[in-house]
């Protein structure tokens, strides 16, 4: 008499835990270190991007309609935090609107660097709507090579 | 007031993602938010456009259509690598169909900060007019 042949078993549940675990994993990962800007702190969301090469990092973020002194940029402890208005003209406001997907009101992104910057050398300039901040990193936390020898 | 500004296409704005290689990129079509408010004499439509040159906008009016074009900026990435993006890229598209209140051979154009204004003349018939009473 042959024995069943005996498949390991398959436990569907053991499927479903294992995308559920991801799922929470995707969800409780900061993206390339603390990176995660905070999101819901004001009226609107500005997008942002964080670029970066060996000296500097670049943030860019998207205010089309905001005024340049309505920006407020500050870095408190290592974090960049971007502030503002975005405010509509006397002009927008009295007319009678009849579509509007414009939203306006304040907003805030903080943005934690992986590697410390020189606050001191902060630079920043806001052309066509778009507000572009370089941040150089600190000397002494470039990437550099040491040579080790192997006795 | 029967509608001034009819327009024909859905808000959607389209995230671009980082594994995207540029040129198709910088062709994804992006519909910019929009907003439409009247005075006496005229309509106003805003356009939301950050990142695009003034040189790269394009307004045109055919017949009754009113059709609005901005390329973004595709910024160089060479030897930068990006942590993270939430910024769109390609092209801003949005289209209006003027109704007959709008005088459309007169629309005019300003724009600043990434956002272009344009101003579109209501037809002589369609301005308020005052009546005096006798």
């Amino acid at each position: 008499m042959t024995l069943p042949m005996r498949r390991r078993g398959w436990n569907p549940w053991r499927d479903l835990m294992a995308l559920q675990e991801e799922v929470n994993r995707l969800f409780n990962e900061t993206l390339a270190p603390a990176t995660s800007p905070a999101l819901f702190e004001g009226d609107l969301v500005p997008p942002l991007d964080i670029l970066r090469d060996k000296e500097k990092y670049v943030v860019r973020v998207d205010l089309p309609g905001v005024n340049k002194d309505d920006i407020d940029l500050s870095v408190v402890n290592g974090r960049l935090f971007i502030r503002g208005q975005k405010k509509q003209t006397a002009e927008e406001k009295a007319g009678s609107y009849y579509r509007n997907e414009r939203v306006f009101g304040s907003f805030e992104r903080v943005v934690e660097f992986p590697d410390p910057i020189d606050p001191e050398k902060i630079t920043a300039r806001f052309v066509d709507g778009v507000l572009e901040i370089t941040a150089p990193i600190r000397e002494e936390a470039k990437p550099r090579q040491v040579a080790i020898e192997v006795k | 007031m029967e509608k001034l500004v009819k327009q024909d296409n859905p808000m959607a704005v389209e995230k671009a993602s980082a594994g995207v290689p540029t040129e198709r990129r910088s062709q994804a079509r992006l519909t910019p938010p929009v907003k439409v408010y009247e005075s006496d004499d005229t309509v106003i439509v805003e356009i939301e456009m950050p990142g695009v040159q003034r040189d790269k906008i394009d307004v045109t009016v055919e017949r009754d259509e009113l059709r609005v074009k901005g390329y973004r900026t595709v910024e160089d990435l060479s030897g930068v690598e990006v942590l993270y993006q939430e910024r769109p890229y390609g092209v801003y598209e949005r289209s209006f169909i003027l109704g007959e209140t709008i005088d459309g051979s007169n629309v005019t154009a300003s724009y600043e900060n990434g956002v272009l204004k344009l101003t579109l003349p209501k037809a002589e018939k369609a301005k308020p007019k005052k009546i005096p009473i006798n």
